[in-house]
This record gives C-alpha cells, sequence and structure tokens, in this order.
C-alpha cells in the first residue's frame, strides 16, 4: 500500500493553507502527476470540489478557471470563435480523451516543452490569477519567469482579451499522435490589409519560451504582398538542445521555415 | 481506500491504494474489458466514459473520484446483446486481435451521442487518442460511420 495521504479541501483557503506544505501538491488533470515518481510526494490535494470550472466572456475579456479542461474551451469557442489562437491551438493538443481531462492551471503550471496552450497564452498576453499567501494577478510570462511563483501559488484562473486577430499554430510532429518538439504561435492585429501587430512565440527550443521580436517588429506595418517566405525565415534566431532522435539543426532549420508559413498561413486565416 | 463509483448503471464499493490509476482499480476488480496496453495515455486501450466524456482510466487517480459515473465496453453492450456500435465493428470487419476494439468503441460512442451524424474527418479526430496494430484503421473508420447509419435509421 503506498503511504500518500489525499485532501479533498471545500474552500479555496483551506486548499492555499494546505499547500503552504511543499509536500503537498494540488492534482489538477493528473495526467502528468500519475506518471511521477511518488518519491517527493507527501500528499495530494484534489481541486476537484473548489468549482474552478467557470467560463465567462464579460465585456472585453474571457476567463477560465483553472479546472477548465482543453475540451471545454474548444467547446465554449466553437464554432463562433473557430478563428481564435487558442482554438487553432488546442484543436490538435494531445488527443481527444487526454484534451477531456487536461486542465488549464496543469497544464500552466507544468508548462513542458511540448506545450501547446503556453504559446496562445503568451500571444494573447494573458494573466493567471493566483491564489496564495495573498491572491495576486500576474502576466503568465511572468508566472513562467519566476521558479517561486511557479513552486508555491496554486493557479485558479486565466484570463485575457477578446480582441479581433488572425492566428495560426504549428506543432513539429511526426505523427498526430506524438508530443510536439516545438509550437509556433502566430497572433497577428490587423488594421484592413495591414498588419498591425504581429505576436509570435516559439516553444521548445533551448530558450524554452521564445519571443520572436525581430520577426514581429519587421512584420509592423507590412501587408501579404510584400512578405517573402525566405527573408521572413532568415529573421528567426533560434537553437535547440540535443535530444535523442533529433538533430539540433534540424530542428532549427524546421523552426525557422515553419514560422515564416506560419506567419503567412495566419494572414490568409480568416 | 474505499469509494462507490457507479460503473455501468451500479453502484459498486472499490477497495484500492491511494496512487492506483483507474484503470487498475477497475480490472481489479474485474472489469477486463478495460485494458492495459501502453498505461502513458497514448494508445486508449484503457478507455471508459467517466460523466459521459472519454478518458484514459491509466491517467486518472481513482482517488480524485467519488459518486463519479463510469461506463466500460461491456456497460454498452455485451456479446449476446451487442450495441448498434458493436454490431457494425463486427459486420465491417473492424475487429481482427480485438485488444484495441473496447476503447475504440468507448471513442466511437462518446463520439455519436455528442455528433450522430459525423463526418470521416471528425471520427478520425475522435479517434485520435486510439491506437489500433491491427486493422490499418480504415475499417474502424467505416464501421463507425456505419452505425451512425444504423442509429440515425432507428431514430
Ligand atoms: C499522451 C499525452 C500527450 C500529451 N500531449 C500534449 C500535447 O500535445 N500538448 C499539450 O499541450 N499537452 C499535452 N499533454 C499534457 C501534458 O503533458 C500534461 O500531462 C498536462 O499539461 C498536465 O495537466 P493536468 O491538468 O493533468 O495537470 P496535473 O498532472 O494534475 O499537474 C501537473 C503539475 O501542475 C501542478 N498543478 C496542477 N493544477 C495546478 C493549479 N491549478 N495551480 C498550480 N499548479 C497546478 C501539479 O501540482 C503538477 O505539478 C499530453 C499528455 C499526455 C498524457
Ligand atoms: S493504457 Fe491508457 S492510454 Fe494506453
Ligand atoms: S484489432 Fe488488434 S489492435 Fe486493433
Amino acid at each position: 500500500m503506498t503511504k500518500i495521504h489525499w485532501h479533498y479541501p471545500n474552500s479555496l483557503d483551506e486548499a492555499v493553507l494546505l499547500l503552504r506544505d511543499p509536500r503537498i501538491r494540488a492534482v489538477g488533470g493528473g495526467t502528468d502527476l500519475i506518471k511521477r515518481p511518488l518519491s517527493t510526494v507527501g500528499a495530494f490535494l484534489s481541486l476537484w470540489g473548489l468549482n474552478l470550472n467557470a467560463i465567462d466572456l464579460r465585456g472585453d475579456t474571457w476567463s477560465f478557471g483553472s479546472m477548465c479542461t482543453y475540451a471545454d474551451v474548444l467547446k465554449v469557442l466553437e464554432p463562433e470563435h473557430s478563428g481564435h489562437v487558442l482554438y487553432r491551438s488546442l484543436l490538435h493538443a494531445a488527443n481527444t480523451p487526454c484534451r477531456n481531462r487536461i486542465t488549464l492551471g496543469g497544464s500552466a503550471a507544468f508548462a513542458p516543452r511540448w506545450s501547446d496552450l503556453a504559446g496562445p497564452l503568451l500571444a494573447l498576453e494573458a494573466d493567471v490569477h493566483l491564489g496564495g499567501d495573498k491572491e495576486e494577478t500576474v502576466p503568465y510570462a511572468r508566472y513562467l519567469q519566476h521558479s517561486e511563483l511557479r513552486k508555491k501559488a496554486l493557479i485558479t484562473g486565466i484570463s485575457f482579451l477578446n480582441f479581433a486577430h488572425r492566428a495560426a499554430h504549428y506543432r513539429e510532429v511526426r505523427t498526430h499522435n506524438d508530443m510536439p518538439q516545438f509550437t509556433i504561435t502566430v497572433l497577428l492585429k490587423m488594421q484592413n490589409s495591414d498588419i498591425r501587430e504581429a505576436r509570435i512565440i516559439l516553444v521548445g527550443s533551448e530558450a524554452r519560451f521564445l519571443r520572436l521580436e525581430k520577426l514581429e517588429s519587421h512584420l509592423r506595418g507590412k501587408r501579404r504582398a510584400q512578405l517573402d517566405a525566405d527573408a521572413l525565415a532568415a529573421l528567426v534566431e533560434v537553437t535547440f538542445k540535443s535530444r535523442p532522435g533529433f538533430d539540433p539543426d534540424y530542428l532549427a532549420h524546421k523552426a525557422k521555415t515553419e514560422s515564416a508559413r506560419c506567419v503567412i498561413s495566419a494572414l490568409e486565416s480568416r | 481506500m474505499k469509494r462507490t463509483l457507479n460503473i455501468n448503471r451500479k453502484d459498486i464499493e472499490l477497495r484500492f491504494d491511494p496512487a492506483e490509476s483507474l484503470l487498475h482499480t477497475l480490472r481489479n476488480h474485474g472489469y477486463t474489458e478495460v485494458k492495459s496496453g501502453c498505461e502513458e495515455g497514448e494508445c486508449g486501450a484503457c478507455l471508459v466514459l467517466l460523466n459521459g466524456k472519454a478518458v484514459n482510466s491509466c491517467l486518472i487517480f481513482t482517488s480524485s473520484l467519488n459518486g463519479d459515473r463510469i461506463l466500460t465496453a461491456a456497460g454498452i453492450g455485451t456479446l449476446h446483446e451487442p450495441h448498434v456500435i458493436q454490431q457494425a465493428f463486427v459486420d465491417c470487419g473492424a475487429v481482427q486481435c480485438g485488444f484495441c476494439t473496447p476503447g475504440m468503441v468507448i471513442a466511437s460512442y462518446a463520439l455519436l451521442q455528442e455528433n450522430p451524424e459525423p463526418t470521416e474527418a471528425e471520427v478520425r479526430r475522435a479517434l485520435s487518442g486510439n491506437l489500433c496494430r491491427c486493422t490499418g484503421y480504415v475499417k474502424i473508420v467505416e464501421a463507425v460511420l456505419c452505425a451512425a447509419e444504423r442509429l440515425k435509421s432507428e431514430r
């Protein structure tokens, strides 16, 4: 019998108090935790009783509770918002049964290199809402950079502004069942046919979460007819660490080419 | 630990280890139609419906459930009273060794509950978490589309 205790808090305050103990781990979907060795875990804390699954579009802001699954997000965006960057990215993430279980909070906290969520959240400049000693709302980009926040805080929700955009999301996979080696997320704000602002995120390279700023600033004010794919690819500076089965130079070359293609596909999308 | 779950429409008391997956709990209690394949969420052999949604039972801690509804392939239909989907799998030659079949049936059932008239692309997407080493998938996709047709004419 494994000596592991479970807590089932009924309130956020209770959960936050318990999570001060570093040996207690919050369980969202559990899809990653169930595969981990238990040696460092003293107890699990189930987040399922906390009603953290509300979804709301109020005024100009989308809010998602941290226990919403990938499938919940797709369902609420379909069909009216099927051009939304989050819809495009989560539609092919993992596989159908996994999407029914992976939670936004668990995925945002874990943020693996194969994440299909981190790219769109960074492109949307999303905020994460944290329950902790003091409640806090921080940009997701900051959350990812601060390991202390990541260790201590419980994500209770995610929000971002609702604005018109064009988007594309690329997953570097060998078969559709693969976890991506990297993903590219492109979000474009348009003014008629011109790009007013570009946000391009590459997840999974050596830098883990990389904003392609050179490419973004090159695109500002441009339209489709002014863009050349080879010239766009040349603006991407990216390196990969060696991985079993993957040559880092190949991955870098592929990331450059696919970033350019992704920009064009976002521009041509509706 | 002890917990009661509603499995195939009956309340069943289960005993399990606190870190055990639902897959192992179900198999230890005789629900051997739930197959153990990769135990990593990749193959879909362990699929069950949890409160109406297809999930990989190998990725779920039994301890995170309480009173939830579980449906396995045997709860959908049996050898003597097969469900339309199960019969379509037989009729279309979509079963060879049969190891993936319970998971395929669960994924198809979940799809047809939500979308009774799926396109071929929608069937393939719904089955994207189920691997089959024998059939090459063509017959399986045919079987799901055939089941959808048969269910439509029954309505
Ligand atoms: C076969 C397979 C394929 C996959 N493919 C992809 C893919 O292509 N793209 C993709 O994006 N993902 C993919 N994933 C999902 C990914 O690998 C993780 O399993 C998932 O992100 C974990 O989410 P969860 O909700 O299950 O979190 P859990 O496993 O419950 O937790 C993960 C970590 O986050 C912590 N945590 C959980 N909830 C919170 C919270 N609210 N606040 C703070 N910390 C929290 C936990 O303590 C733990 O440390 C795949 C998973 C599997 C099994
Ligand atoms: S055994 Fe669960 S997905 Fe393979
Ligand atoms: S019939 Fe053998 S694995 Fe599918």
